[in-house]
């Protein structure tokens, strides 16, 4: 499997799929989620899954450090995982350590990324044991719990946060329904007899908004630096690293932790990684200034929560983020069904992804350098061009997956959902969550009352459901009383 | 970026609510369920006017709380409406080319359409027809070879070049 791997007619498209991250993630306005569904219906014509998954989830890994670059030079984060790194880098850049500092950064997210790997094999299997102890009523709470994580965890206000968790679930309800058979807001139309498509709907919600937002933005347009570079010395590089590993280590494994909470994506976890970085650190009056420690806490964090996020993805079929929400969905069109189950049915699938994971944190190393080194090139290109590549190519990959011009419809129409849910500051995850787990909550929730009779009993009393709902209550009213006896501390909006 | 006092933020949010919560309670409420028999089962209409009642009462809440948000000292030059409307223009513009765009599609083919929107959206932005021109021959070369030589997309050939 290993062997097959490396074989030139994956590592080619495995290579490409990094180098289309690096653009992407490098290009201020342009974000990781959106490179990976615009690469995810790309592909669907590559007729061997390993390739596709290699492509997948280099794009992912590989956007995410991507933007650190722009962070550093330009003082403008590439993607919402590297603003928490930007003022630290950029002080390093203006002392001429530009370079030197992305390949620190470089090699903490490949150590991130390794770690949070290596977390996800010792973990995933274990978890996938004591979940097979699920029935409907244990899933049922488990998709709420994941939905309503999403809305406290996510950033601004927790009610509009579960507002677009009900959006979400009240979409997924278009189609024909499972239990009945009867159709549901299908308005007579072939096409939602099944349901919405997913990719269509991700690559408007965060391709086709984001380029409205830069047209918005006409400043965005005009990035420029003027940095003046010294000599890059690899020597201070790995020396900052063993200053550093606990540090690292620590990031690495908050990162992990905050990546496998459902809604909780890179960006959180790299800001709560330099929070506590600097809370623990012998200088903190250092960070926001060059502080070497605020540049390795959240580059390390924010590629571990990327591993992190496939924690639940595959035990449970829960993701952990957008980017992991877009790749579960991609996973079904290859007859990988995520769950507990996987681990036994598939298990050659699963090793698959392990050690397609694990190579791309070293494959990350040369896709790195090169950005590194090719990001002017990057600066050169016409935004108006880059801006009208994305529309084009949101348009092809919203048509490629059916072969259908309603799918593209439906990317517009959610591009100005996105749009406009973005300017009321309403969280996108909640929503995309909601969307995703809808057939699982609903489904549960009326095959449990079926074997059930009718009684909610069952969903009240079976232990597994209690430590779920005890989960639920603290995650839901830990904050509040905290903000009583502390003060406030969560931004209003 | 122009000053825009952040209560603007969240203004239309209970609105949109209402009336996305009212729609669907309307068509979910006549949504039929075939007749299986009696198996506890709530319906498939149970959960869909469940999540759009949530998001009426949604809806108030989020009002309420507008309402009494406080009101923040706007600092700097308040955004006219005209000016308003001149940074809403290519928002507004975009989705409308698209349309344009996808109607035009069946009658040019996929690769003509596309040709066009290509030439119009850089040369509106980057003010030169004729690079516009060359870069979005580039991409519709580039699509033509990914997507149908590659890929083996079949991207619709337009009814009026048969």
């Amino acid at each position: 499997m290993f062997a097959d791997l490396l074989h030139w007619s994956v590592i080619i498209p495995w290579f490409l799929g990094m180098a289309f991250g690096i653009f992407v993630g490098a290009t201020p306005g342009l974000t990781a989620t959106m490179a990976v569904a615009l690469v995810v219906s790309l592909t669907f014509y590559i007729p061997d899954p390993n390739t596709s998954l290699a492509m997948i989830l280099g794009v992912s890994f590989t956007a995410i450090f991507a933007g650190d670059i722009p962070a550093t030079y330009l003082r403008i984060p590439g993607t919402p995982a590297s603003a928490a790194a930007t003022l630290d880098s950029h002080e390093l850049a203006k002392q001429g350590k530009g370079r030197q500092t992305l390949y620190l950064n470089l090699l903490c997210s490949s150590t991130g990324g390794l770690i949070s790997v290596l977390m996800l094999i010792l973990v995933a299997p274990q978890l996938a044991r004591w979940a097979l102890r699920f029935s409907n009523y244990e899933y049922f709470w488990l998709a709420i719990l994941g939905l309503s994580m999403s809305a406290f965890v996510s950033l601004g206000s927790t009610s509009k946060g579960l507002l677009a968790a009900a959006l979400g679930l009240l979409l997924a309800t278009i189609g024909i329904d499972i239990v009945s058979g009867s159709a549901r807001f299908t308005f007579g139309t072939p096409d939602l007899m099944d349901g919405i498509s997913f990719i269509p709907v991700m690559i408007g919600l965060f391709g086709l908004s984001e380029v409205l937002r830069n047209l918005r933005n006409p400043s965005a347009f005009a990035a420029t630096s003027t940095i003046v570079e010294s000599p890059a010395k690899i020597g201070q590089v790995l020396r900052a690293m063993w200053k550093y590993k606990l540090t690292i280590l620590k990031s690495s494994g908050l990162g992990t932790l905050v990546g496998a909470l459902p809604g909780a994506g890179a960006d959180i976890a790299a800001w709560a990684s330099y929070g506590v970085a600097q809370r623990t650190s012998k200088n903190p009056e250092k960070f926001g200034k060059g502080a070497t420690e605020g540049v390795v806490a959240p580059t390390s964090a924010n590629n571990a929560a990327v591993g992190g996020a496939w924690i639940p993805a595959l035990v449970f079929g829960i993701p952990g983020d957008a980017v992991t929400a877009i790749v579960l969905g991609a996973m079904l069109m290859y007859d990988i069904k995520p769950g507990p189950l996987i681990f036994e049915n598939t298990p050659e699938k699963v090793r698959s992804i392990f050690l397609i994971a694990l190579i791309t944190q070293f494959l990350l190393l040369p896709a790195g350098w090169l950005g590194i080194r090719l990001f002017g090139l990057i600066l050169k290109l016409p935004r108006h061009v880059v801006l009208t590549v994305v529309v084009v190519f949101s348009v092809l990959g919203a048509y490629a997956i059916r072969n259908s011009l309603f799918d593209v419809w439906l990317m517009i129409g959610f591009g100005l959902l996105g749009y406009y849910l973005e300017t009321q500051k309403v969280p996108l995850a909640p929503l995309i969550l909601g969307l995703i787990l809808g057939p699982m909550v609903e489904e549960n929730l009326r095959t449990g009352l079926i074997k059930s009779s009718g009684s909610w009993v069952p969903f009240l009393t079976r232990p597994i459901c209690v430590t779920l709902i005890a989960i639920l209550a603290l995650a839901a009213f830990a904050p509040v009383v905290m903000r009583k006896v502390f003060g406030p501390s969560k931004p209003a909006t | 970026m122009p000053n825009e006092p952040d209560e603007q933020a969240g203004k239309s949010f209970p609105a949109f609510l209402f009336v996305t919560g009212l729609v669907a309670l309307f068509f979910a409420w006549q949504i039929r369920p075939s007749s299986l028999g009696q198996n506890a089962d709530p319906g498939p209409r149970v959960f869909p006017m469940a999540l759009a009642l949530f998001l009426v009462g949604g809806g108030l809440f989020e009002l309420i709380k507008w309402t009494r948000q406080p009101r923040v000292q706007h600092h700097g030059p308040k955004l006219r409406v005209g000016e308003r409307v001149r940074l809403l223009f290519p928002v507004i513009l975009l989705p409308l080319g698209l349309a344009i765009y996808l109607f035009m599609v069946p009658l040019v083919g996929f690769l003509a359409a596309t040709f066009l929107l290509a030439m119009v959206m850089i040369g509106w932005l980057g003010r030169s027809w004729w690079k516009a021109a060359f870069y979005a021959f580039c991409l519709v070369a580039a699509v033509y070879l990914l997507f149908v030589r590659v890929f083996k997309v079949p991207l619709p050939g337009g009814s009026l070049f048969g």
